[in-house]
Formats: structure tokens, C-alpha cells, sequence
């Protein structure tokens, strides 16, 4: 998982689409999805995927990283499509561009906008408790990932990972992420404690305004309309 | 490895909107069961026992490609099984917004990943009773992770996601005569049947490896908190 970079790339764009509103990316992303889950037709599918990838360019993203980062995607769809070879390859074929287009389309929004927005956004449909959890998942993710690192490096260097030593790498794996644990649980506890002294009763993801509509949101909504229109007279 | 990874627009959308239903009750559920915990400890403790959670995914296993750890068992033995459906959810909404498994199966993916969770915490108690902790976590986790497998598979049956359907549609412009539209109707039986057997097939081979190995890393972290943390674990049951 690449939650960094992903966070790299959506507060350093400069794109048309980065400074689309979150909304019209959003609507944008949906729309793709369900012209995947309506089409059965792998020619529509492809054209979407090569169309995707072309947008990814034109955006100035790094279109080969962010095709990799569906990769686990792919694997178990490649899993799931073997199972489901009976005489054709079609089926098995639409299920794998279905899987890496839906991905792709869901990635190309989430590195153009910026997590506030996002979850600006979910946090009107989410409970409180779980708006505000999820906030807290992804700030303490970047921390904890850093931690982690320095973790691995650590045992490393007492060379505690070795390549052919699945067993010992297991072992430090575990211990890793048991001191990884114990860091996390004390994380939490300050975090409590300031989020007390700041007299927090609820309501921490209010986030900021979701951005007006611009001149920007035009090319995502236009593409929108574009993929529910293929997909009726081509899908 | 339990994860059901199949992409968006595959499984009908009846069950997709019956896992968000479903899962929506639990969460309502769950709250409710929270409500009297205080949230200014609750809201910590769940986002970032959730982000060790989605750090446990991010580091490969060297074992082969695909394999990552889950932790959603050892989620449920620390956070107890309400506040672990609810990151379990937050887990899942995170993999999904970064393309890693579909948005429109979030609903019945937190269903399967919310189910290790609940049955991790169960399965622990119990266990915890008459066993050493680092060995009921091996055991629970091994038996929870195989539930879970076998949920997905049900899944994917019950979903019924088969080659047939997709052929039915495409051939059904071309049917006229009522003998050959149940010849048909008997061969998609035979299809989805084969299609399943085959899928369980494959998965399960590979779902044991990774049930194994979360046992193992399971029962190691479980160990090395229980030396440095023993009341970790307990917090829930008191």
C-alpha cells in the first residue's frame, strides 16, 4: 500500500483535476464504476482502462506507479478469473479489466484530491464516532509508518530479516509489530488526553468546507457524462 | 488473505446492497452498544489500533506474492468486537479508496473482515480460559481465519457469480425455442457448480499458507504484548 505516495501526489498536482472540487471527482469516479458494473463487453472495458491511463498521463501522474498500485487488485482477479474458465476467455478477461479499471478509476481521484476533502465528504454521511475515527486512522497511519520503518531498519541491521530465513523473519515480523503495538496503545492514550484538554465531545471531522463548483469541475462532469452515455449505446 | 477481492461489477447488486444493509445494522448496533464508553478514548483507540491494522496489510509476507496479514483477529481481541466491526468498516473503507478491492463490495467485505473480528474475541475468551494466551491466539486465529474463508467462499456462491450468467446474457438474443433456453438453464447449473468447486480449489491452498503464518505472527505479538502489557487484553472483559 501506497498511502504515501497517494498523499504525495494529491498535494503536490497542479492538474485540472487537482483543482477540481472533490464532489465532481467523486460523481466522476462513480460514474466510471457503474459504467464497469453495466458493461459486460471486454472491447468497452479495455477502451475505459486505455482511456483512464490516457487521463492519468494527460494529469502529468506517474501512470505505470499507479497502474502497479492495482496490482493485489489484479492477483485476485487473475484468482477469481481462473476459477471461472469454462471454454471462453471472455468472462474470465472482463472480470480482470473490470477489477483494474474500477481501481483505477477510484485511484485517480483519491491522487487529485486532498484527504480533507474526501473526507469532508464522507463525514456527512458517517456517524460521528466513525467520521472522526477514521480521520484519526489516517493521521496516526503516516506516524505509525514512519515508526515502523525505523522498526525494520533497526532489525535489520541485527539482521533479524534475512531472505532465506522465513521462520526467524516471521519471528521479527511479530516482534515488530508487538512493539509497534505497545507504541500504538501509548499513542492512544496521549491522544485521549489532549483530545480531553481540548474538551473534544465529538464532531473533530468538520474538516472544511467542501469547495464551490468551478470552471475545473466541468472536464470531470463532462467525462461523467461520457462514460454513462458509452456505456448505454456501446456497453 | 480472507479479503473478498472481487472487483466492482461482478456480484449482483442485490447482495451488494443487502452486505451494506447488513453491515449498516451492525454498526447501528455497534454504537448503540458503545454509547456509554467515553469517546474521547474510544475515538483515539479505534483509528489508530485501525491504522496498525492497515500498516499489518501494507508489509508483505516473504512467502510469495499476494500474502499480507490481516490483524483483524488480534483487532477483536484488543478492541472487542463492537469498536473492531467499526474499524474493521474504517479499514475497509481506506482499502477501497485506495483501489485495493471494490467500493461497491465494502458492504459484504466488512461483513467478512468484521466476522474475524467478532469471532476472534469470542473464540479468545473462551480459549483464554483453559490455555496460555500466545497458544489461544494461534488456535483462534487459525480456526477464525478459516470461518472466514469458508464465509467468503459461501459468499461468492450464494452471490452466485458464474461464467453462465455472463453467456446467458449474451446469448439469450439469439434463443427462440424453449427446449434449448432448459438445455441452457441446466447447463449454467453444471457451470456455477463446477465454477465453485474450482474456486474453492484455488483459494483454500492458498488461504491455509496465510492462516498459518497470521496464526503464528498472531501468537507472537499476542506473546510480546502479554509480557510488556498484560492487562491489554483483558480490558474488554472487565
Amino acid at each position: 500500500m501506497d498511502l504515501y505516495f497517494i498523499d504525495y501526489l494529491a498535494s503536490n498536482g497542479h492538474s485540472f483535476f487537482h483543482k477540481a472540487s472533490a464532489v465532481s471527482k467523486m460523481i466522476f469516479s462513480m460514474s466510471i464504476i457503474i459504467a464497469i458494473i453495466m458493461s459486460n463487453r471486454p472491447s468497452f472495458l479495455a477502451f475505459l482502462l486505455l482511456f483512464l491511463l490516457l487521463l492519468l498521463k494527460v494529469l502529468k501522474q506517474p501512470v505505470l506507479k499507479i497502474l502497479a498500485m492495482t496490482f493485489y487488485v489484479a492477483v485476485f482477479a487473475i484468482i477469481f478469473a481462473v476459477s471461472q474458465i469454462s471454454g471462453s476467455f471472455l468472462w474470465p478477461l472482463t472480470i480482470i479489466l473490470k477489477a483494474i479499471t474500477a481501481a483505477l478509476s477510484v485511484l485517480i481521484v483519491l491522487t487529485t484530491t486532498n484527504y480533507f476533502d474526501i473526507f469532508a465528504i464522507l463525514a456527512r454521511f458517517l456517524p460521528k464516532l466513525i467520521a472522526d475515527s477514521l480521520f484519526m486512522t489516517y493521521r496516526s497511519f503516516f506516524i505509525l509508518l514512519k515508526e515502523l520503518k525505523n522498526l525494520i531498519m533497526a532489525v535489520k541491521v541485527k539482521r533479524g530479516l534475512s531472505p532465506r530465513k522465513i521462520f526467524t523473519n516471521l519471528k521479527s515480523l511479530g516482534d515488530i509489530l508487538g512493539v509497534l503495538f505497545i507504541h500504538a496503545v501509548d499513542l492512544s492514550s496521549r491522544s485521549s488526553e489532549i483530545l480531553a484538554i481540548r474538551g473534544y465531545k465529538g464532531g473533530m471531522a468538520k474538516y472544511r468546507n467542501l469547495r464551490r463548483f468551478s470552471k475545473y469541475d466541468f472536464a470531470p462532469l463532462i467525462l461523467s457524462v461520457a462514460a454513462l452515455l458509452g456505456v448505454g449505446i456501446f456497453g | 488473505m480472507s479479503h473478498l477481492h472481487i472487483p466492482d461489477g461482478i456480484i449482483n447488486p442485490i447482495w451488494l446492497l443487502i452486505g451494506f444493509i447488513v453491515t449498516g445494522l451492525i454498526i447501528c448496533l455497534s454504537l448503540f452498544m458503545l454509547r456509554k464508553r467515553d469517546i474521547q478514548k474510544l475515538v483515539p483507540r479505534i483509528g489508530i489500533i485501525s491504522a496498525v491494522m492497515l500498516l499489518g496489510m501494507s508489509v508483505p509476507l516473504p512467502v510469495g506474492i499476494g500474502y499480507h496479514l490481516n490483524l483483524s483477529v488480534l483487532v477483536g481481541i484488543i478492541l472487542g468486537p463492537w469498536a473492531g466491526f467499526i474499524s474493521a468498516f474504517i479499514v475497509n473503507l481506506i482499502l477501497a479508496l485506495m483501489g485495493h478491492g471494490g467500493v461497491t463490495v465494502i458492504g459484504l467485505n466488512s461483513l467478512i473482515i468484521g466476522s474475524e473480528v467478532i469471532f476472534g474475541f469470542l473464540f479468545f475468551k473462551v480459549f483464554s480460559r483453559f490455555l496460555r494466551i500466545n497458544i489461544s491466539a494461534l488456535i483462534t486465529t487459525f480456526f477464525v481465519l478459516a470461518l472466514s474463508t469458508s464465509f467468503m467462499i459461501g459468499i461468492v456462491g450464494i452471490t452466485q457469480i458464474n461464467p453462465a450468467k455472463f453467456l446467458h446474457h449474451h446469448e439469450h438474443n439469439h434463443q427462440t425455442q424453449l427446449e434449448e433456453h432448459s438445455h441452457q438453464v441446466e447447463s449454467q447449473e453444471e457451470l456455477s457448480e463446477i465454477s465453485l468447486v474450482r474456486f474453492a480449489k484455488i483459494i483454500i491452498p492458498f488461504a491455509f499458507i496465510g492462516w498459518v503464518i497470521e496464526s503464528l505472527v498472531t501468537s507472537i505479538i499476542i506473546s510480546f504484548v502479554g509480557r510488556v502489557k498484560p492487562d491489554l487484553f483483558y480490558e474488554e472483559k472487565r
